[in-house]
């Protein structure tokens, strides 16, 4: 599998030492004295050096994709250094369990790096065919009141304007109800209330599709207005459970 | 239910570069667990059972690991580890807490979610739908609450919404890649090869997965 060095691999390698190199050791340690355990660093280091190695040779995967060029390609692995340390923890803390056997080594280890790299793609659902026909029938079935509320209670502050846009929600009493929202002139829970009132009155208005299609038709409108920010605004943790699972889905 | 009969699940997130460390490291000991208790695995499980409790020990003596809120942040972690290890209702039980202090539309979905998730893995399918659309109304576009929605849907008598879900998902997958969270939750989710001998748009997915793995 040991070909001759391309062009693209003697340029990353050239990029890779000293700066690549040392943002990945900064990132071990980092990682390290956060999470502490019997590891040493210089393994970590070691390990993830070796996982960049072999990510160039397996082109594409999680962190490097084809096409892309050795600078793009550096860029994305110091993107990923706190991945990368994650990984080589993870692959140093079980090495006692894996040596005893009790654990199915590479395959279990890899499935947890794969899922660790999941990543939610929230523009995926604007690029969507029949986000326009959704919105539209939003717009069609919707009075202007209840647009204009939906609107203005939108969980995200800064998003709200563009999905007014979406609606068509623009009269001046859809402005001035938006602006005491951002304002605080409302007081939180009256729109907490406004909002879940709101969205089950566009819920009704969808019944006859069926009882729970107009969440479908609600996420393509907001879809269509936003880029999933209600995704990806706020957060730096969390489970994310998908469900049960024996191990990999057997059909 | 005694914890060895309850389904395993898995641990995604939106971003992987917005965990702390010690957040990724306890998604990552949480997976490992998953896996061990799906295979019946308990010396293994017994290795990552203390893996866990000292990461969580470290993450509740720094509050949080420089979570912006801590508050949630802690019984949403501690709920992730409890459901891991098998105690589900310790985990809706955690997660509930979590909820109540769930400030933004994510954490709202995360945890709305999680409690979903984890009521249809004991059986509760009825409550599950409750929750799930309070994850939903948090985020619309979320794809492992959409599938969470479907299976609740499904369990809970309702094939006809389970089958729309999966409709909207099928005309999106095209747009997404292998490591997208709609592709991770197809390979892992056990429940849905159940489900798709009843649902063609499940299907679909399952044959979009298969063409995507044959070109990787």
């Amino acid at each position: 599998m040991n070909g001759p060095e391309t062009t693209f691999e003697r340029d990353f390698w050239a990029l890779y030492e000293p700066d690549l190199r040392q943002h990945l050791e900064r990132a071990c340690s980092a990682h390290l004295r956060r999470v502490g355990g019997p590891v040493d660093p210089d393994d970590m280091v070691s390990w993830a050096a070796q996982r960049v190695w072999k990510m160039l040779r397996d082109r594409p995967n999680q962190i490097i994709e084809d096409g892309v060029t050795a600078e793009q390609a550096a860029e994305r692995v110091k993107t990923a250094a706190p991945l990368l340390a994650r990984w080589a923890y993870l692959a140093h803390i079980r090495k006692e369990a894996r040596h005893a056997e009790r654990e199915r080594a590479s395959e279990d280890l890899e499935a947890v790096r794969r899922l660790s790299a999941v990543r939610a793609e929230p523009g995926a659902f604007e690029r969507k065919q029949g986000v326009a026909d959704a919105l539209a029938a939003v717009r069609a079935r919707a009075s202007a009141q209840l647009r204009g509320r939906l609107a203005a209670t939108w969980p995200a502050a800064d998003e709200r304007a563009r999905i007014q846009s979406a609606l068509d929600a623009q009269r001046d009493e859809d402005d001035d109800l938006r602006d005491r929202v951002n304002s605080g002139d409302l007081k939180e829970n009256t729109v907490h209330q406004m909002r879940s009132r709101s969205l089950k009155a566009a819920r009704d208005l969808f019944r006859d599709a069926g009882r729970f299609l107009p969440l479908i038709a609600v996420a393509a409108f907001v879809a269509a207005a936003f880029a999933g920010s209600a995704m990806a605004n706020d957060d730096d943790g969390g489970e994310q459970t998908g469900g049960k699972s024996k191990h990999v889905a057997q059909r | 239910m005694h914890a060895d009969n309850i389904a395993s699940s898995f641990v995604t997130t939106d971003d992987p570069n917005r965990l702390s460390p010690i957040e990724g490291s306890l998604m990552d000991a949480c997976n490992l667990a998953h896996l061990a208790r799906a295979e019946g695995n308990t010396a293994a499980l017994a290795d990552i059972r203390c893996g866990i409790a000292e990461l969580l020990a470290r993450y509740d003596a720094s509050d949080g690991d420089g979570h912006p809120h801590p508050t949630w942040a802690r019984p949403n972690q501690r709920a992730m580890t409890q459901s891991a290890l098998g105690d589900v209702e310790a985990a809706i039980n955690t997660e509930i807490v979590a909820l109540r202090y769930a400030d933004t539309p994510r954490r709202i979905e995360v945890s709305a979610g999680n409690i979903a998730d984890r009521l249809l893995r004991i059986g509760r399918p009825d409550e599950a739908v409750q929750y799930v659309i309070q994850a939903w109304e948090a985020a619309p576009t979320s794809v492992p609450v959409m599938i969470t929605a479907a299976r609740a849907f499904y369990r809970a008598g309702q094939p006809a919404e389970a089958q729309a879900v999966f409709a909207e998902l099928a005309e999106l997958a095209p747009l997404l890649g292998p490591d997208s969270d709609l592709a991770a939750t197809l390979r892992h989710e056990h429940d849905l090869s159940e489900m798709a001998d009843d649902l063609p748009a499940l299907r679909d997915l399952f044959d979009w997965l298969d063409t995507l793995e044959a070109q990787s």
